[in-house]
């Protein structure tokens, strides 16, 4: 459906007044410019998203997950590497091939507050994709606004309220109703429950997984909870560093031989008395500097000499089953 | 043994009492014990903290309550010899380490300030303290650290700044509010690591605050589960998990996702409703809108905490006469 080759993402700081000010004065005083080298969010990721699956993407802070989400939604144009969607080069679009790639492909964001614009009602927050495509009648559009805030379970009289008006669950269920209001194919949701409450996180889950079977949407979780992905994904992308680390079907999750981090991450996860297993050192790699070779090595138990030299590339060792390690080699 | 720190009856409300945040809760806590108070946002869990600490924030009233820390009632302290008390034999280890540190001042001179000010050490001393206690909650390069910024460091490495200042003096009392939440799941399992270690080491006493009950699995030795300002439930540890009593921790637990050594399910089994607006309370049992088990008396009067087994105590009208819901 769609299909990721190659891709990179790297933000780099932006020429402000006060940047050209000081890169002014460095060079009058004699100074060489050090010019930042910008934040290497993603580093080259190949990835295809099947029809009707749910694709978990997983990951900590830094590791790219957010970045290749919005790359995936279209809010990001890769530097480099090609996105498909469809068969279709989404930097081949022109503006009208935009407006129906978005009619198809919407995303829902982590915070419910600053995700909703707070001037506008919760059915004007809804109803706006619809005027933009041009969907609908005036009227026609009003009922079709009330019938996705019921799908979504919201009060019958919400369509007049405001976001600040309901509660951090109420609003993810608004930022869904919105999400879905042009029938997308696909949805990406990024982190939609981890500012929520446990007992309402449950909730807005089995929501998103009722209304995936309802409308046989393909969905993208974007997650650092890994227990939640674990019930939720058909499969699962691990990432560290900007890169993918493991791809593996849910299947297989007790079955493989996993990557060292993927590893690490399923200790600190914890069983039902705690964490288990030895707890990883360090920290995940500064993204303005990642180490050369594997991003993970230097916190890596089974580090060697090759691992720090080669980034290893993500292969596959087993049918749905791909890890990018040294350590694992293919067995043919 | 007598307990280190002992919060009775203690009740907080804004708006001149209109609003009660915090009902009325007692709990005690012995040498080096870790007790968990665990709650959803608005349960007053983290307000029940600060005000152990005498940090209530502004427009908070103390309605009723003692706090006794050691056999002294820190209501009753002269402010200058509470302030002497908080810091020193009182640590607090804050969910964001960023906003609880000094950004104008540099990682080495606010652990330093801890000893100058609260152990009368020189600045020279202080320094080299401040270095050990760099050292000994992890940081690599203690020496290069001290001389950075808090802007410099990763949220985790800030976490076991704050925790270095917490710790600082050998404190009898942690209170730990949420120190792992802001952190990833690898680095929050090390900063909870550290936790325990030093704790450990010192003997002291932690109040552990948190919204995520698993966490304090093989962590705390009892657990206080609150909602909308009340205990709902006590238990020691282990039962808390194998055999919750309360309908609200029952489906706490439930809509958990599974750890990952059990079986994942289809979906999760959620709580219905949404927890009531904190100040807003609804009559009878709190949970009660949202209880599947609520019956007639739910809805008239509170249940109080009932003993419902040893070391056990559960604020629901099923466990009546001991009987566990």
């Amino acid at each position: 459906m769609l299909s990721l080759e190659e891709v990179r993402k790297t933000f780099r700081p932006g020429r402000g007044l006060g940047r050209e000010l000081t890169a002014w004065l460095d060079s009058w005083r004699g100074r060489r410019e050090k010019r930042p080298g910008g934040v290497q969010a993603v580093r080259g990721v190949s990835l295809e998203i099947r029809p009707g699956e749910i694709l978990g993407l997983v990951g900590e802070s830094g590791s790219g997950k957010s970045t290749l989400g919005r790359i995936m939604a279209g809010l990001y144009r890769p530097e480099a590497g090609r996105t498909f969607f469809d068969g279709q080069d989404l930097a081949s679009l022109d503006q009208g091939g935009w407006k129906k790639f978005r009619r198809r492909v919407q995303i829902m964001f982590q915070d419910p507050v600053s995700s909703l614009n707070p001037r506008l009602t919760a059915g004007a927050v809804v109803e706006e994709g619809l005027l933009i495509h041009g969907l609908g009648r005036a009227e026609e559009r009003r009922a079709r606004v009330r019938g996705l805030l019921g799908e979504v379970g919201l009060p019958a009289d919400s369509a007049a309220r405001y976001g600040h008006e309901f509660s951090g669950g109420q609003r993810q269920r608004l930022s869904l109703a919105r999400a879905l209001a042009l029938d997308p194919e696909l949805l990406i949701a990024d982190e939609p429950v981890s500012a929520l409450d446990v007992s309402i996180q449950a909730q807005i889950i089995n929501l998103l997984m009722d209304l995936r079977q309802k409308r046989g949407l393909t969905l993208v979780l974007v997650s650092h909870d890994l227990p939640l992905v674990r019930i939720m994904a058909d499969r699962l992308a691990v990432m560290y560093g900007g890169l993918i680390m493991e791809l593996v079907e849910r299947g297989l999750l007790d079955k493989v031989d996993h990557h060292p981090y993927v590893r690490s991450l399923w200790a600190s996860a914890g069983g039902r008395a705690g964490p288990s297993g030895p707890l990883l050192e360090g920290e995940p790699p500064d993204p303005q500097n990642p180490p050369p070779g594997c991003p993970f090595h230097p916190r890596c138990r089974e580090a060697a000499e090759l691992c720090r030299r080669e980034p290893p590339a993500l292969t596959e060792l087993a049918p749905g089953f791909s890890c990018a390690c040294h350590r694992r080699p293919a067995a043919l | 043994m007598s307990p280190i720190l002992e919060i009775e009856n203690l009740a907080v409300s804004f708006n001149n009492g209109r609003r009660p945040a915090v009902r009325g809760i007692s709990l005690s806590l012995a040498a080096g014990e870790i007790v968990g108070l665990v709650g959803e946002s608005g349960s007053g869990k983290s307000l029940s903290a600060l005000s152990v600490m005498g940090l209530d924030p502004p427009g908070a009233r103390r309605d009723s309550g003692r706090i006794i820390f050691k056999g002294r009632d820190l209501g009753q302290l002269e402010n200058a010899e509470r302030r002497r008390l908080c810091g020193a034999r009182l640590g607090m280890v804050f969910q964001e380490p960023l906003t609880a540190l000094n950004p104008v001042l540099s990682i080495g001179e606010q652990v330093a300030e801890i000893f100058r000010l609260r152990a009368g050490q020189g600045r020279r001393k202080a320094r080299a303290s401040a270095l050990a206690m760099l050292a000994k909650v992890g940081l690599p390069n203690p020496a290069e650290a001290a001389e950075s910024y808090p802007h410099r460091f990763s949220g985790g490495m800030r976490q076991r700044v704050v925790i270095a200042m917490a710790l600082a003096l050998s404190p009898e009392l942690l209170v730990a509010d949420e120190p792992t939440t802001a952190l990833d799941p690898t680095i929050a399992a090390q900063i909870l690591d550290l936790l325990v270690r030093l704790t450990r080491e010192n003997n002291s006493a932690v109040l552990f605050i948190t919204h995520n009950l698993r966490l304090l699995a093989g962590l705390a030795s009892r657990v206080l589960v609150m909602y909308a300002g009340l205990v709902l439930e006590e238990a020691p540890a282990p039962d808390i998990f194998e055999n919750p009593g309360h309908p609200y921790t029952q489906g706490l637990l439930k809509a958990l996702p599974p750890s990952l050594d059990e079986p994942a399910p289809g979906r999760l089994t959620a709580i219905g409703g949404l927890p009531p607006t904190p100040g807003r309370w609804p009559t009878g049992c709190p949970f009660q809108p949202r209880c599947p088990r609520a019956f007639e008396p739910c809805a008239a009067s509170l249940p109080p905490l009932y003993d419902s087994g040893p070391g056990r105590k559960t604020r629901c009208f099923l466990s009546e006469g001991g009987a566990s819901c």
